[in-house]
């Protein structure tokens, strides 16, 4: 295999003032013709940066090559002008970012970005271009690519937003595509058909790419060699099979240990405390009106439908499914946040569904919310004793030396400093943000948390950690949690129970270990298959979802999943199936529940 | 379409909410328009007689009512002053008022842009520095002042430019000038600003990585970002012009609009008080809703949002 990009002895830094701070240091990376090569590491490792070098934007992005080559088709492209560049970058070397939905600029369509990028490397007619990149689109699989042209860039998913990014990447056959977290964005099942897209694209054009994740077990699934950065340095480097079996460098290893971690330990193993029912909710439902033209009937997002569910005391309750099934909707229905249109919600068998203020409140001492972004939920102006203090000032009449001495106490459970009271959020790490925001969740003793994407922001070293705090103050207060995250092993890691949304509907609920091993509802095991893994005998055998989950305003009639569903009939088009109780605490929605064998190779 | 429609009737609102308001305050201010009209030592009786004649005498609600009727048929009274219809008189004062705020505004927009750009581009040079200096100080200095000194500069040591009256466009040239600047500072800061931020969108860095050139990057797609706020400005400035061109039409003794609301204002001519602030109301509603409008079309995702 002839090599195609050769960095050596790269180093990087980014300038900060008048100082520059060493980003990357001393990389050294080969990859081959048709090779995928996957830099894994946390963020800040300068995988990233890494990358931006590669492609010579780093210079436009406050930071400088302050050393080694990086050879390209052996030309040292580290110190070409930027204006040879030009004539490299989406030519030769092409480039797919993160976000779909930033990646495009909103206010031109679909079709004149592809236009420009074409054009400005070959000479061609617009409608040549234009012709060219309906072939494009048709190659990464977008249905009725010629309509999408004329489309803006928000009127499509984010994962038709990054299939569209890769085909304008491919617009000019590029050797090197440099992808940084393709995927992070998106749903697994979303992410398992572009990771296949690629390995397909991979065959097709012949092309190398360099794929940057901090997900090993995303590397693990699409890597021919795989290396991690860790702190602006490679410190391994080999093929996929050596780094994730034999892992040397005592990084990789802590790596590759808290994902199998992840995997082998569950919280459904361990004793519950208690049979106490705390949360119930009956039947509850919530639509939400769309903008309508006049004269036109209105049209409705029904964002839950008829969920029942309960949960006990000291019991973590999961949520998993794709993002539009309504699991937030429903955390929110769960805490009162939003009023449900129907149904009950029981807060220790007393139903809480429009109450008086007082009430409301009650209920809010009680029930607390942690969110994703940590940086948003905190006011940036106020003290981190202000912060976490505010729930005791709205809700007790302590002293303003009583309210010190429990937030002092509350950031020794959730491991912080207490000294570090007088900081304010921006001086924080993101991990250590979020134990600011589960100590101002805890300062009241509430029974309930809700747990909206509450890791998933967060490196995988940070977010075990997490984890394990949420499952000591579990052990120590009795909490019970909804837990929500579109990470399948987080949710397997710190579930006692997993529910199971699609569309607005739990179609399968059971006990995470039961569900992992044994799913009964044929979306369950699609999305289990999806999810990627580092175990690498399973690799690359996984059946992928087709399509995508269908728009809310107009679910299939009969079982919604339907459309997607290998084993659907005729009684599935027309037959919602009601949730029916299978052994102990597993229920499912299926007309053909997955417990024969046959079931489960048809579905293959 | 519909939403055309629903900023019409918008902008009708607000024409009729200044008309009332303005009707209401000239009325409740001191001062008898009579008594001012008839002139001293006149006797009480002519004064009533005046004051009849005028229909100052009927209850205010029905003399409001006769004058949203008769805006209704075209009819904008009389002038108190001279017998002359106000209608005319607005009309013959329209045409300066406008080529002046057209001319500042192009002024405004032009030296924004570009100054902006050139701001943006050299961020944090010497040039960025200058530029910022200039534009906190048109920003921040009152035009009359600025039209003072272009006259003085100008006028009285170069002998380049006219200063006074209007016709020709030599002697619109100061006027522009004085009027535009605060509305250039403003725009240029602007356009720098969202020139900075814009380049800062992910999509910008995928741009690069497609191997398209700075300069297709700023005019393409960075400036049209930053044009948005500054077509809001654009509306708004507007606003700060027309109440500015009183002054200016003072100092640079131009006729126009808002020389014509502060003789009126000085001789209590209640209708071309009225009329004028009508017009500067119809005008400034129509320029905001134009940019509103046009929004939709700079920016597709406005239109997008809306279905």
């Amino acid at each position: 295999m002839r090599t195609l990009l050769e960095i050596r002895n790269l180093s990087v830094g980014i300038e900060r003032g008048k100082e520059v701070i060493p980003a990357v240091r001393n990389v050294n990376l080969d990859i081959g013709s048709g090779e995928i090569v996957c830099l894994v590491g946390g963020s800040g490792s300068g995988k990233t940066v890494t990358s931006l070098a590669v492609l010579r934007l780093i210079d436009y992005e406050g930071g400088r090559i302050t050393g080694g080559e990086i050879l390209f088709q052996e030309e040292d492209i580290a110190s070409l002008a930027q204006q040879e560049m030009n004539g490299i970058r989406g030519r030769k070397i092409a480039m797919v970012t993160q976000d779909p939905m930033t990646a495009l600029n909103p206010v031109f369509t679909i079709g004149n970005q592809f236009v420009e990028v074409i054009r400005k490397h070959k000479s061609v007619s617009r409608s040549e271009a234009w012709n060219e990149a309906i072939g494009l689109l048709e190659k990464v699989h977008i249905p009725e690519p010629a309509s999408r042209m004329k489309q803006y860039p928000l009127e499509l998913s984010g994962g038709m937003l990054q299939r569209v990014a890769i085909a304008l990447a491919l617009a000019c056959q590029p050797e090197l595509l440099i992808a940084d977290e393709p995927t992070t964005a998106l749903d697994v099942t979303i992410q398992a058909q572009i990771l296949n897209l690629l390995l397909e694209l991979r065959a097709e054009e012949g092309m190398s790419i360099l794929f940057i994740t901090h997900d090993l077990a995303v590397a693990a699934e699409i890597a021919d060699k795989v290396a991690v950065m860790h702190e602006g340095s490679i410190v391994e480097q080999g093929t996929a099979l050596e780094i994730f079996a034999f892992p040397g460098h005592w990084y990789t290893k802590s790596l590759v240990q808290s994902k199998h971690d992840l995997l082998t330990s569950s919280a459904s193993d361990e004793n519950r405390q208690d049979d106490e029912i705390i949360l119930e909710a009956e039947g509850i439902s919530k639509v939400f009106p769309l903008k309508s033209k006049p004269f036109q009937p209105k049209k409705y997002v029904q964002a839950v439908d008829e969920v029942s569910l309960y949960i006990r005391k000291g019991e973590t309750l999961g949520l998993v499914g794709e993002s539009g099934s309504g699991k937030s909707t429903l955390g929110k229905l769960l805490v009162s946040l939003q009023e449900a249109d129907s149904g009950q919600i029981l807060y220790r068998g007393k139903d809480v569904t429009g109450g008086t203020k007082r009430e409301k409140k009650e209920l809010r001492k009680n029930t607390q919310v942690v969110f994703q972004d940590t940086f948003s939920a905190l006011n940036p102006r106020w003290k981190v004793e202000e912060i976490i203090g505010e729930p005791l000032r709205v809700h007790t009449r302590l002293s303003k030396g009583e309210i010190r001495e429990r937030v002092e106490e509350v950031l020794q459970l959730v491991d912080l400093d207490p000294a570090s009271r007088t900081r304010y959020p921006h001086e924080f790490s993101g991990g250590q943000r979020q134990r600011i925001n589960i100590a101002r969740a805890i300062i009241l003793h509430p029974e309930f948390l809700l747990l909206d994407e509450a890791v998933s922001a967060l490196d995988l070293a940070v977010q075990s950690k997490v984890i394990e705090l949420l499952k000591k103050l579990q052990q120590e207060m009795g909490l019970s949690y909804v837990f929500m995250a579109h990470g399948l092993d987080v949710v397997r890691d710190i579930s006692h129970r997993i529910g199971v949304m699609y569309l607005g509907r739990i179609v399968e609920i059971a006990p995470a270990e039961e569900l992992f091993t044994k799913p009964a509802h044929p979306y369950t095991k699609a999305l289990l298959e999806a999810n990627p893994t580092i175990d690498l005998d399973h690799k690359r055998k996984r059946h992928v979802l087709h399509g995508e989950i269908p728009s809310p305003v107009n679910p299939p009639a009969g079982c919604h999943f339907h459309t997607r569903c290998p084993l659907a009939t005729e009684k599935c088009r027309l037959e919602a199936p009601a949730m029916e109780l299978l052994i102990g605490e597993r229920a499912v929605a299926c007309h053909y529940p997955l417990e024969k064998k046959e079931r489960v190779e048809l579905l293959r | 379409m519909l939403y055309v429609l629903s900023r019409f009737g918008m902008a009708a609102g607000v024409i009729l909410g200044s008309v009332t308001l303005v009707f209401i305050i000239v009325n409740i201010l001191p001062g008898d328009v009579a008594t001012l009209l008839a002139g001293d030592d006149v006797p009480t009786e002519t004064v009533n007689q005046l004051r009849e004649e005028l229909g100052l005498d009927r209850p205010l609600i029905s003399q409001y009512l006769d004058y949203i009727a008769g805006l209704f048929q075209g009819d904008l009274g009389t002038s108190y002053a001279n017998s002359e219809p106000v209608l005319d008189r607005l009309l013959d004062n329209l045409g300066p008022t406008l080529a002046l705020t057209i001319s500042s505004m192009i002024v405004a927009i032009v030296l924004g842009l570009i100054l902006g750009i050139l701001s943006a581009v050299y961020q944090n040079k010497l040039l960025d520095g200058i530029i910022r200096v200039l534009s906190l100080i048109g920003v921040s200095t009152p035009n009359f002042w600025i039209g003072i000194l272009l006259i003085w500069i100008f006028s009285v040591q170069l002998h380049l430019l006219p200063s006074i009256g209007n016709g020709s466009f030599e002697q619109l040239i100061l006027p522009s000038i004085g009027l535009g600047i605060t509305g250039a500072g403003v725009i240029t800061r602007l356009i720098r600003n969202s020139i900075l931020e814009a380049s800062n969108e992910p999509f910008i860095r995928s741009l690069r990585g497609k191997g398209i050139g700075q300069r297709a990057i700023l005019f393409k797609h960075i400036l049209r970002h930053a044009l948005i706020p500054a077509v809001t400005m654009v509306g708004m400035i507007f606003g700060e012009m027309l109440a500015g061109s009183v002054v200016t039409e003072t100092v640079f003794s131009r006729q126009g609009l808002g020389r014509l609301i502060v003789d009126a204002i000085d001789q209590k001519d209640i209708p071309i008080i009225q009329g004028a602030i009508l017009f500067t109301a119809a005008f400034y509603v129509v320029i905001n809703m134009l940019v509103d409008i046009s929004y939709r079309y700079i920016d597709p995702r406005i239109r997008l949002n809306e279905k």
